[in-house]
């Protein structure tokens, strides 16, 4: 689950950060500390209304305004965001946790920890992104194996077979079309629910199952 | 930040205090005595020559025993009722963060001689030492390709090996070399304790060891090796930190063949170490060796008092804003601050002991290379050697 310690290191080095901070002192010795790590990175102030496509790790001043909020990352983008912090009041805790921030470093700024945050922020970040796709496709699956019982269901209603011999048919079908078992059972519910609805079929089944998906 | 060190006291005499904090004993004496003697060299040298600015520099120096808490206690002494904002000192990472947290705190500079395993940036810090890229890069192909690939990784335990070896694995890996063990002892480890060590190094016949165990436990690490029959010239011991003084304390005659990556080695026929040696025999006594730990902390020294030269202040910031950038022909040779990290340019080099105790000079980098603490910029596994230097 964890890639190796060198392995996040060498990530670093194509790091693209963007700093969101103040052009002061303390933003130039973070960006400078940025640069030793060996990160590309640049500055900018104030949030800028989107993050810039290239961009893949944000480090930024949480306010305790509103507005301007966190910009929005570009779709599909999933960036990594350190927080910076100044206060610790509730405030500015709840806009900490508001901006669903990966690390924190906290001012007044100094050269230790930048490291530590960024590895653990980007690291968490990329363990997150695996459990998102994990959960999506475990999501995925839940629907089609639905689908596929449901498709079984009509074709036992109107052949009169067995489930295990319905089953094998849609998974016949699959094969020769050449797509999923999912998108077979999806076409099967809908041409059901079609001709059922235009009265085609004599003996419209019941589609709507009752029976809990098994998992 | 604020200032706490009372700078007027110290303007009111017509010198520059520093602070020099080497232990002289415990575990580091014989290492830190070469970087106390270096620095004492250097800042006589500058006295003798009219002081900085025509201001002498006056030294206030403790020995800490090689217990990082002394000095963490010393480095506040110093910072505060001392009024020394500048400290020369500390040789292990341990003592070094030890101190980090003082001299962060009261704004002072603290100018590191030693090698170290990287990974640290503080704007109080001038590192001035070797850093992996500089020392342990070349160092993994040398021996990979001349020696063999199985490589035996024995330290002390503590940060310093722990990361040392972190790198010298992928290093070794990179070179299609192989850790053939890895092993730590206790920094005060007794010959039991090496003995074992030792056996287990027989069992798993190694081509090479590369052994980053530090001080006393290093000499006798070392004449064990001798007692045991492991022979150096087939099966060498390499080390990052094995310099003369301490091959004079374990007889020479037990290490030739032995190698140690480092910038400097006493025999480097340059005018610079030239100078620096016979100052050093003039001033110490005649018999004791120069080495990398006493030109280290003798070059810093130098660069330092340029620094001040152009700063004219002690103050922090103006030092080490004055000190980016700054070169020297420091006894190795050319050397440079770098400008982004408070680092130093150094040159690579790796010497193989022989039987008078200094060290043959096998292979030498062309020149002075950046320093890459976070090793953001030095590959894993580049080429270091010509074709006929590895096979030669």
């Amino acid at each position: 689950m964890k890639p190796g310690v060198r392995r996040l290191i060498e990530d670093l080095r194509g790091a693209r950060v963007l700093v969101i901070h103040p052009r002061d002192a303390e933003g130039e010795a973070l960006i400078d500390q940025l640069k030793r790590i060996g990160c590309n990175v640049r500055g900018v102030w104030p949030p800028p209304p989107t993050i810039p496509h290239d961009i893949d790790t944000v480090f930024q001043l949480v306010e305790s305004s509103e507005e301007p909020a966190f910009p929005a990352s570009p779709n599909e983008h999933p960036l990594t965001l350190v927080a910076i912090v100044d206060y610790e009041n509730p405030t500015i805790l709840k806009r900490l946790l508001d901006s669903n921030a990966h690390g924190v470093v906290n001012k007044p700024i100094r050269s230790f920890g930048i490291l530590s945050s960024l590895v653990l922020a980007r690291s968490l970040r990329g363990y997150t992104r695996r459990l998102e796709g994990k959960v999506q496709k475990l999501e995925e699956t839940l629907k089609a194996r639905r689908d596929v019982d449901k498709a079984v269901k009509v074709l036992v209603g109107l052949k009169k077979i067995g489930e295990v011999e319905a089953y094998e048919l849609i998974r016949q079908q699959a094969t020769q079309k050449r797509l999923t078992m999912a998108e077979i059972a999806v076409s099967i519910i809908n041409a059901q629910e079609m001709l059922g609805g235009l009265g085609v079929l004599d003996a419209p089944v019941q589609t709507r199952s009752s029976t809990p998906v098994e998992q | 930040m604020t200032k706490t060190v009372p700078s007027a006291r110290q303007a009111d005499r017509d010198v520059w205090r520093v602070g020099v904090l080497f232990s002289r004993s415990g575990l580091m004496a014989i290492t830190e005595s070469e970087h106390f003697f270096g620095t004492a060299l250097a800042i006589e040298e500058i006295n003798r020559a009219g002081g900085v600015l025509g201001r002498e520099i006056e030294v206030i120096a403790y020995d800490p025993g090689s217990a990082p808490e002394t000095y963490r206690r010393m480095a506040d002494r110093l910072l505060t009722e001392d009024g020394a904002s500048v400290i020369f000192g500390c040789s292990t990472s341990a003592e070094r963060k030890a101190v980090l947290p003082a001299i962060e705190r009261r704004n002072g500079l603290l100018w590191y001689p030693s090698l170290y395993e990287g990974f640290e940036y503080s704007p109080n810090v001038m590192y001035t030492g070797a850093c992996p890229n500089q020392n342990s890069f070349p160092l993994a192909e040398y021996i990979v390709r001349k020696y063999g690939p199985r490589v035996y990784l024995i330290g002390s335990d503590y940060i310093y090996p722990r990361e040392s070896n972190r790198i010298m694995r992928d290093l070794v890996e990179s070179y299609a070399g192989q850790v053939a063990g890895e092993q730590y002892v206790a920094m005060k480890a007794g010959d039991a304790e090496l003995t074992r060590a030792l056996d287990t190094i027989h069992m798993r016949s190694p081509d090479v060891v590369f052994s980053t165990i530090v001080g006393r436990t290093a000499q006798r690490f070392y004449r064990l090796y001798a007692e045991k029959g492991f022979d150096p010239a087939r099966l060498p011991i390499a080390s990052l930190t094995m310099a003369e003084g301490e091959l004079r304390e374990i007889g020479p005659e037990f290490c030739v063949g032995h190698l140690t990556a480092a910038s400097y080695f006493g025999s480097l026929r340059s005018e610079s170490n030239r100078r620096f040696k016979s100052a050093f025999a003039k001033a110490c006594s005649a018999d004791r060796p120069v080495s990398m730990w006493s030109a280290g902390a003798y070059a810093q020294v130098k660069l330092f008092a340029k620094a001040l030269e152009q700063a004219g202040s002690l103050d922090t910031q103006r030092l080490v804003d004055a000190a980016l950038g700054l070169s020297l022909d420091a006894p190795e040779g050319p050397v440079q601050i770098d400008a982004d990290n408070n680092h130093v340019w150094l040159t690579p080099r790796i010497g193989r002991v022989r039987r008078d105790g200094e060290f043959d000079v096998v292979w030498e980098g062309k020149g002075p290379i950046k320093p890459d603490p976070y090793l953001s910029v030095s590959p894993i596994g580049g080429r270091w050697l010509t074709e006929e230097a590895a096979t030669a």
